[in-house]
């Protein structure tokens, strides 16, 4: 028989995974039937629009109700996988060797000099990037949207 | 011989198996035994509250998310240490990822020095502190991972898995930003542009979520759909698997990673209370080997595990962090005195937080408004020229000299009597003779498919201007574009091809005002001779006056009336662009 708690993080997880894979369907939909459209001679189609995706969300709210209701009951019940906070295996690892390698408390004169020399040096190639116009070009880049990098277009 | 290492292999197994049980016993059995596990897990309240100021402190331009535009302010040129995209909304500084991508992209003709400076200087002080306690994308990943499902433990596979992210840096962030901007010319964010779900989150869907935006949809195609489903995998990993996406794709963790043994800024370990127990490595949720190694966020949860107290976060030879209870717990002064600087420490960035926030949502808008031309200082410098190139002073001054009033004030007339909108066209026209009269043009004016676009003047780059109301009675396409724009430069030679085609079409390409001066450069050798090209600046406003995103490319076609009759922000195809010309024709 299987525990409550048990049944309920499988539920949990079901829910998830029916949403996440829900809205990936529904965006994946989406972009198939607008992609039929432009193939078919519509130049001007537009495969995703706010009212598109306004219905979509609306067809999911239930189940995205549903998910936030459990997952707030499971926070409010305490119920949550109780191996999480249990210790692991060393798999591969020696724990002595462990020790060793751990960095230690006291900063060595190695690790100072290694300090002070990147330190320096990244003030130097700021400087350098400043005179030979990088801070500009980040500002260029960040000023206006990056379609691209955001996945507009 | 095999029964030999079958006995090894059994007697290892057996010890790891007496291992886990003594080990696995319940937190409440441990910490009695223990003895000084008495002591909460370190800070996780702490760490949180900071991770929160982080990421308020990263998009203080709330303002932002309400108007749907992002801050570009000067701010701009410099990067966050965390993973914050620099499209959202809410930004006020650089992505450091997003940066060196296109700092790379540019390593052509421009060598890279500021981003690798700033991320050295970041690396170097803090090293994957910041992953741990400053990055917005770390907070979202920890919040998902408190969802009530099962736990996918660290494993030898989770720590195979983390090199993934040294793979994602070499191909994503380096090879393919390096090899398209210096063979191709286009500057291509590798990362951001196929797997980043910052961006996607943050910077899509924060965009996205905003009425004012609604056009940007338009533009959103496989890319989209492609990082959307991305986005959506990560997440519900996140759920399962603690930080999967910092653990096993995190190429910003990666560089920072390279300088967390020497970093003034982390978790250290006092060897000589250490009895290598190991519990701090099995206890920790990331794949480290050891405390501090390249995988070690410096969160400090491993300090509430250590019985010998022998745990701390220093800053150089500073305690930061360390053992408050138990037998080695720090004495009693020592512990007030952190707790005294805290507290100051505290008050300080509360300052800095609430100085930032009335800074970007109200002053610095405030001033920028200030700064802004007057809408009728412009029109009284246009209405100068209508005075000088025609004899129709007659012609209904007052609503014909202030189009930009309208535009710029977001107040829509009514309607306007034909020659209202721009009496200088009869003139212009008549000088050209393959032109014909300008029909009569009445509608309200804004930037909207329908209205007439509001006149404005521009120099164009090669010498000669550029007055809208000049091309009354032949079809204009404007082109909104910048350098750093992937489409847009994909897109422009479409535009070239199209003005050779279609002679009587005007295409002026307007850049934005980011990066402007960098476009004569990038122009100098692409042979688009047809094209008219302008650069904007703040003092023009000319994206602002056309009503403009800073969403590029954007493209705005009038017909012969000089009435808007598309205006996307979308990157058109040759086809597309033709058709256009059709319709507005």
């Amino acid at each position: 028989m299987m525990k409550p708690k048990k049944l309920y993080l499988i539920i949990e997880s079901a829910l998830l995974a029916l949403t996440a894979g829900l809205l990936a369907a529904a965006a994946v939909r989406m972009y198939v039937h607008g992609a039929a459209q432009i193939a078919s001679g519509d130049l001007f189609y537009y495969i995703y629009t706010r009212e598109k995706v306004g219905a979509a969300l609306l067809h999911l709210l239930p189940l995205i109700c549903a998910t936030a209701v459990f997952t707030v009951a499971g926070w409010v019940l305490g119920i949550r996988d109780e191996s999480a906070g249990k210790l692991v295996a060393m798999d591969g690892i020696d724990a002595k060797e462990s020790v060793k390698k751990a960095v230690p408390k006291k900063t060595g004169r190695r690790e100072r000099i290694l300090q002070s020399t990147i330190l320096i040096l990244a003030i130097v190639l700021i400087l350098l990037g400043i005179w030979n116009g990088g801070m500009g070009d980040v500002f260029d880049k960040g000023a206006a949207i990056c379609t691209e990098c955001v996945g507009l277009g | 011989m095999m029964r030999a290492a079958d006995t090894k292999m059994q007697t290892g197994n057996e010890r790891v198996r007496m291992d886990m049980e003594k080990e696995t016993i319940d937190s409440g059995e441990r910490k009695e035994k223990a003895g000084a596990h008495a002591q909460p897990a370190y800070g996780t309240f702490t760490r949180r509250l900071v991770q929160l100021y982080a990421a308020l402190l990263y998009n203080a331009n709330l303002k932002g998310f309400l108007d749907g535009h992002i801050y570009s302010g000067p701010l701009k040129s410099v990067c966050v240490p965390g993973f914050n995209c620099y499209s959202c909304p809410g930004a006020i500084a650089g992505c450091p990822l997003g940066s060196l991508q296109n700092a790379l992209n540019a390593s052509g003709h421009t060598a890279p020095w500021y981003m690798l400076g700033i991320l050295a200087l970041f690396g170097v002080v803090l090293g994957r502190t910041i992953c741990g306690w400053i990055c917005p994308l770390g907070l979202i990943q920890e919040l998902l991972h408190k969802l009530p499902v099962p736990k996918i433990k660290k494993s030898i596979v989770t720590r195979c898995l983390s090199y993934l992210k040294y793979v994602m840096l070499v191909v994503f962030v380096i090879a393919i930003p390096v090899w398209y901007g210096i063979n191709q010319g286009i500057p291509l964010p590798g990362f951001c542009k196929y797997i980043c779900p910052a961006g996607t989150l943050e910077g899509a869907v924060g965009l996205l979520q905003n009425k004012a935006n609604a056009t940007s949809f338009y533009q959103l195609k496989l890319l989209f759909t492609q990082k959307w489903v991305i986005m959506l995998i990560i997440g519900l990993a996140c759920a399962f698997c603690y930080r999967s996406f910092c653990r096993f794709l995190c190429p910003l963790g990666a560089i920072y990673g390279f300088f967390n043994r020497f970093c003034v800024v982390g978790v250290r370990v006092d060897t000589d209370r250490c009895n290598g127990c190991g519990l701090c490595v099995r206890r920790c949720q990331m794949d480290v080997k050891h405390v501090g190694d390249h995988e070690c966020i410096s969160c400090g949860e491993c300090m509430g595990s250590c019985a010998q107290g022998a745990i701390s976060i220093q800053a150089g030879r500073i305690t930061l962090a360390g053992p408050v209870s138990g037998k080695h717990a720090d004495p009693e002064p020592v512990i007030q005195k952190r707790r005294k600087l805290g507290r100051i420490a505290w008050g300080v960035a509360i300052a800095v937080l609430l100085f930032a926030l009335a800074w970007f949502n109200w002053i610095e808008p405030a001033q920028e408004a200030a700064k802004t031309p007057k809408p009728d200082q412009t029109a009284a410098a246009h209405s100068q020229t209508e005075t000088q190139s025609s004899e129709k002073a007659d012609a209904k001054p007052a609503a014909a000299a202030h189009p930009e009033t309208e535009a710029q004030s977001s107040e829509k007339a009514d309607t306007k009597p034909a020659a209202a909108a721009h009496p200088e066209t009869e003139t212009q026209s008549s000088e050209k003779a393959d032109v014909k009269p300008a029909a009569a043009a009445t509608g309200t004016i804004g930037s909207e498919v329908g209205d007439l676009l509001p006149d404005f003047r521009t120099e164009l780059l090669g010498g000669g201007q550029f007055q809208l109301s000049d091309y009354r009675g032949q079809v204009v396409i404007l082109n909104l574009w910048a350098t750093t724009c992937a489409p847009c430069i994909e897109e422009l030679p479409y535009y070239e091809k199209l003005k050779v085609a279609h002679p009587d079409v005007e295409i002026l390409a307007i850049h934005h005002r980011a990066g402007a001066k960098k476009a004569e450069n990038f122009l100098a050798d692409k042979g688009w001779d047809h094209l008219d090209i302008a650069l904007d600046s703040k003092e023009k406003g000319l994206f602002s006056l056309l009503g403009a995103s800073d969403a590029m490319p954007q493209t705005i076609v009038l017909n012969k009336e000089g009435k808007i009759t598309y205006n996307v922000q979308v990157p058109l195809t040759y086809e597309q662009l033709e058709e256009l010309v059709s319709q507005a024709s």
